[in-house]
């Protein structure tokens, strides 16, 4: 090609090179390779008080745990079918009717989404555990039935980890029924009958559902915080015994990396039915919703207390649990006082990988979203996958390690929590860059670039006012992630700097039981408020998945 | 003001080729039309013109020297605006280099060239209509102050009341700055209102190029004679067997030919005569259009289209006779296309 005069210096290059991308992916995704790594040859003790030393490293013969294996793959299963029901029916609800106070249900939906596992898992078994609230309501008659039904607490696990994945769902197939319009949904709803519009409804948003079934197996197959509190013996309470209980980081890094193989096969899955969804590509779909919705009539008052009878029993009377369980003011206001420095911490370790995370997820989801390259549309979503307890393993061991890069003093203080933390969240911070970014018709960058703007005023006046709000929700996303992160904090919290999880943590096990429950509720207001505040002041959906 | 001109320029997305060795020049303040249908290369050709894109091969060449780098403008198809700014933050926005007070008072004034009502510069582009937003993507192409205009199915879209209306904006404008303009349409009429020369694509070839008439009267295919205004197909076989009354020697009375036995003539070729021997057909019906009525009538399964001086009744007789190309003549009507359905 050759272009002459003028034109040969000013051609439009949309978007940024790639490899910043890759580069940023790689960086964090880099320490999973310990995994594969034989065993340890350090001899000095890890910088961390949470890591069992080497050198009393017990390598025995145990047996790989298929049982606990197998019943992770099922829980994981039950949960995630139960989450894509309970969220495919509310995104319904709030997408295709006229329910009235959508914009509340919605919000109330996500309380589970946003509120730390831990914590929700502790608000359940306050509630409707031995001795709890329901207990004290309805005597304890029933709970020898049930103790006979749900023995190993796999039920318990099923609906628990569903609960939490439901608004996941709800906000990934609710995605999908926002591009209806366009693929004939005032033509169905005409000419079709309610049964076969069903079917129709479920094919316009197969891949979708796919999507948020998967995802919600990969993260409830991964997740140790739910049956860690449910006493549920899963894989990942297996890796974590292996870990800490036996000392054998070998035998915990095949766990690991078997967890890895399920979460990530799923992720990857996912990413297959992800390729096959169209963008909107700048359309103002939204506004075309209103004429959409199907009237609810006399049905509108069974559906709105259906929402509510689901919302009291999983949020209303759980939370209601924690703080009868909590006593009195005084003793919440004693233990969040006694607990100020590892809330400062929490905050701050917080902030700092929500920051890191935006970062990079800015940087590889707008490549992703402008370049439409496959692999790195894929690095954006595969590492949602990673277990939390596995990536903690894997930072803990590759920062470990002795003459690796010289970079162990990073944990010594908060660095490396801040590091593993932001390798959590940042592929969520990633996908809500991809979704605002594909939310933006390339000719707006273009229009700019033929109008004179430079590559700054261009990032000032059109890309960041358009990517304000899905950054605040990829923010406040990694946010919700780092607050209330158990696994991460257990593995690599440096000596004398604990956070909150990790309090709740040990006084779940060792602590009265007002001041655990105290600081649940402390986390739980930490991780809702935010997002009280971002509906406040935004008025829209958390456009993450 | 700036030229362009393109020399074997070609465009492939993979194996794909949109545009193929496409030789092209537009003079330094000519308006040219692009014509051609979906998935010519019509936008391809725009893009490449406007920096978006980078041809496969080939050379194109924009402005006279680089010394002086020309402005390119475009009116996006999509209009492109930017949703979270107002009308007059749009041009505020694009005229940067102005000192704060001369940017409002000139983004003002082009608003108003653009005959965009005063009450919509606070609204953003979902608050405004149709047209607004066409207008106001005229005024932001036009603040920069081109050297190149493309304009990219400006007018797509809108109702025909309103297409006439802004096609005269945009020709005041345009016409006022004397810059050099593309106008890329798939419509025959719009080309012609606006522009001196028009270029048809096909299939990501420059098939012809020419000025109005030439291209309406001297097509060098069929498809560029149905792209360049109505055409009325016949066959050579009803003149040889006297169907048609022929005013003229046969052999140049098309502008093309479409088959082996199939002629392509305009409507103006074509006279209602009375009924004789076997030039005799059917009158179906007949509309109303400008400049007289537009009849439609049937032999033995065969139609014609012939533009009558007076309305025929359906079933009535009549005679066809076909003239030779009246290539002196751009008798062109305006506003053909535009037909009223009232019944006769």
């Amino acid at each position: 090609m050759t272009y002459r005069a003028a034109r040969d210096v000013r051609c439009y290059v949309p978007g940024w090179p790639c490899w910043p991308a890759y580069g940023v992916a790689a960086i964090l995704l880099l320490p999973l390779v310990s995994l594969f790594g034989g065993e340890e040859t350090v001899s000095e003790p890890p910088v961390s008080a949470a890591l069992p030393s080497t050198a009393f490293t017990v390598t025995g013969d145990r047996a790989f745990p298929w049982p606990a294996f197998v019943a992770t793959v099922a829980v994981a299963a039950g949960a995630a079918s139960l989450a894509v029901l309970v969220g495919g029916l509310v995104a319904v609800a709030l997408e295709l009717t006229d329910l009235p106070a959508r914009s509340f249900w919605g919000t109330a939906m996500l309380v589970a989404f946003a509120c730390p596992s831990a914590v929700w898992a502790m608000g359940q078994v306050y509630c409707y555990g031995p001795s709890g609230l329901a207990d004290r309501w309805l005597g304890d008659a029933w709970r020898a039935w049930l103790a006979n039904r749900d023995k190993g607490h796999y039920l318990s696990a099923v609906l628990v980890l569903g609960e939490i994945h439901a608004p996941l769902a709800m906000l990934l197939v609710g995605r999908g029924l926002v591009r209806l319009p366009q693929a004939g949904w005032e033509a169905a709803r005409l000419s079709l009958p309610w049964i076969l519009r069903w079917r129709w409804l479920l094919g316009a948003v197969r891949t979708e559902l796919a999507a948020a079934w998967l995802l919600a197996f990969a993260l409830s197959a991964g997740n140790f915080a739910v049956p860690h509190v449910l006493q549920c013996r899963l894989f990942p309470i297996e890796l974590y015994l292996r870990l800490t209980n036996y000392l054998d980081r070998l035998g915990a890094s095949l766990l690991a990396l078997a967890l890895l193989t399920v979460t990530l096969l799923a992720a990857a899955a996912v990413a297959l039915f992800e390729g096959r969804v169209p963008t909107a590509g700048g359309e103002a779909v939204a506004d075309q919703r209103e004429s959409h919705r199907t009237a609810l009539g006399r049905y509108r008052w069974v559906v709105v207390a259906a929402l509510g009878l689901y919302l009291a029993i999983t949020v209303v009377l759980p939370v209601g649990a924690m703080a009868v369980e909590v006593g009195s003011v005084s003793n919440f206001l004693s233990a969040v006082r006694e607990a100020a420095p590892e809330t400062a911490n929490t905050l701050g370790t917080a902030l700092a990988a929500a920051s890191l995370a935006l970062i990079a997820g800015a940087i590889v989801g707008r490549a992703a979203a402008r370049k439409r390259i496959l692999p790195l549309e894929h690095a954006a979503l595969v590492p949602i996958a990673v277990p939390a307890l596995v990536l903690g393993l894997a930072y803990s061991q590759f920062y470990n390690r002795a003459g690796m890069l010289g970079l162990r003093w990073l944990g010594d203080g908060n660095a490396l929590i801040i590091l593993g933390l932001t390798a959590r969240a940042w592929p969520f911070a990633a996908r809500a860059m991809m979704s605002g970014e594909q939310q933006i018709a390339p000719a707006c960058h273009e229009a700019a670039w033929l109008a004179g703007l430079g590559r700054a005023r261009r990032a000032r006046w059109i890309t960041a006012p358009l990517l304000a709000n899905p950054a605040l929700a990829g923010g406040l996303v990694a946010y919700l992630l780092t607050v209330g992160e158990v696994e991460i904090s257990q593995l690599l919290c440096a000596p004398g700097r604990g956070t909150l999880a990790l309090r709740l943590f040990t006084f779940l096990h060792f602590g009265p039981v007002h001041v655990a429950a105290s600081l649940a509720l402390l986390q739980l207001a930490l991780a809702v408020l935010p997002v009280l505040a971002y509906f406040l002041f935004t008025n829209r959906c958390l456009a993450v998945v | 003001m700036s030229s362009i001109h393109c020399h074997d320029l070609t465009k492939r997305f993979g194996q794909l080729s949109v545009l193929d060795q496409v030789c092209w020049s537009v003079a330094a303040g000519q308006t040219v039309g692009l014509l051609g249908g979906s998935g010519a290369g019509k936008t391809t050709l725009l893009r490449l013109v406007a920096g978006l894109a980078r041809c496969t091969s080939g050379t194109l060449i924009v402005g006279a020297s680089s010394a002086d780098p020309p402005r390119v403008s475009m009116v996006f198809q999509n209009l492109a605006l930017w949703p979270h700014l107002t009308a007059r933050q749009h041009l505020e926005c694009v005229l940067f280099r102005l000192p704060l007070r001369d940017r409002r008072r000139r983004a003002e004034a082009l608003l108003s060239e653009a005959r965009l009502p005063a009450e919509v510069w606070r609204h953003r582009p979902a608050q405004l209509s149709g047209g607004e937003a066409q207008r106001l993507a005229l005024a932001r192409a036009l603040a920069v102050e081109p050297d190149v205009l493309l304009l990219d199915e400006p007018l797509a879209h809108l109702d025909p009341p309103l297409r006439s209306e802004l096609l005269q904006v945009i020709r005041e404008c345009v016409g006022s700055r004397g810059m050099t303009c593309v106008f890329v349409t798939h419509s025959w009429d719009e080309a012609v209102q606006f522009c001196s020369r028009i270029a048809v694509l096909d299939r990501g070839r420059l098939v012809q190029e020419g000025s109005p008439a030439d291209l309406y009267w001297r097509p060098r295919s069929a498809a560029v004679a149905h792209w360049s205004g109505p055409v009325v197909q016949l066959r050579q076989s009803w003149l040889t067997a006297g169907c048609l009354g022929c005013a003229g020697e046969t052999g140049h009375l098309a502008i093309t030919a479409a088959g082996p036995d199939e002629l392509l003539v305009r409507p103006q070729q074509l006279t209602a005569v009375g009924a004789t021997g076997e030039n005799r057909w059917q009158v179906v019906d007949s509309r109303p259009r400008a400049g007289g009525w537009w009849t439609t009538a049937r032999r033995d399964g065969n139609m014609v289209s012939l533009s009558t001086p007076r309305c025929c009744q359906p079933g009535e007789w009549l005679g066809v006779d076909v003239g030779p190309p009246a290539l002196c003549d751009w008798a062109y009507p305006k506003n053909h296309a535009v037909e009223s359905r009232q019944a006769c």
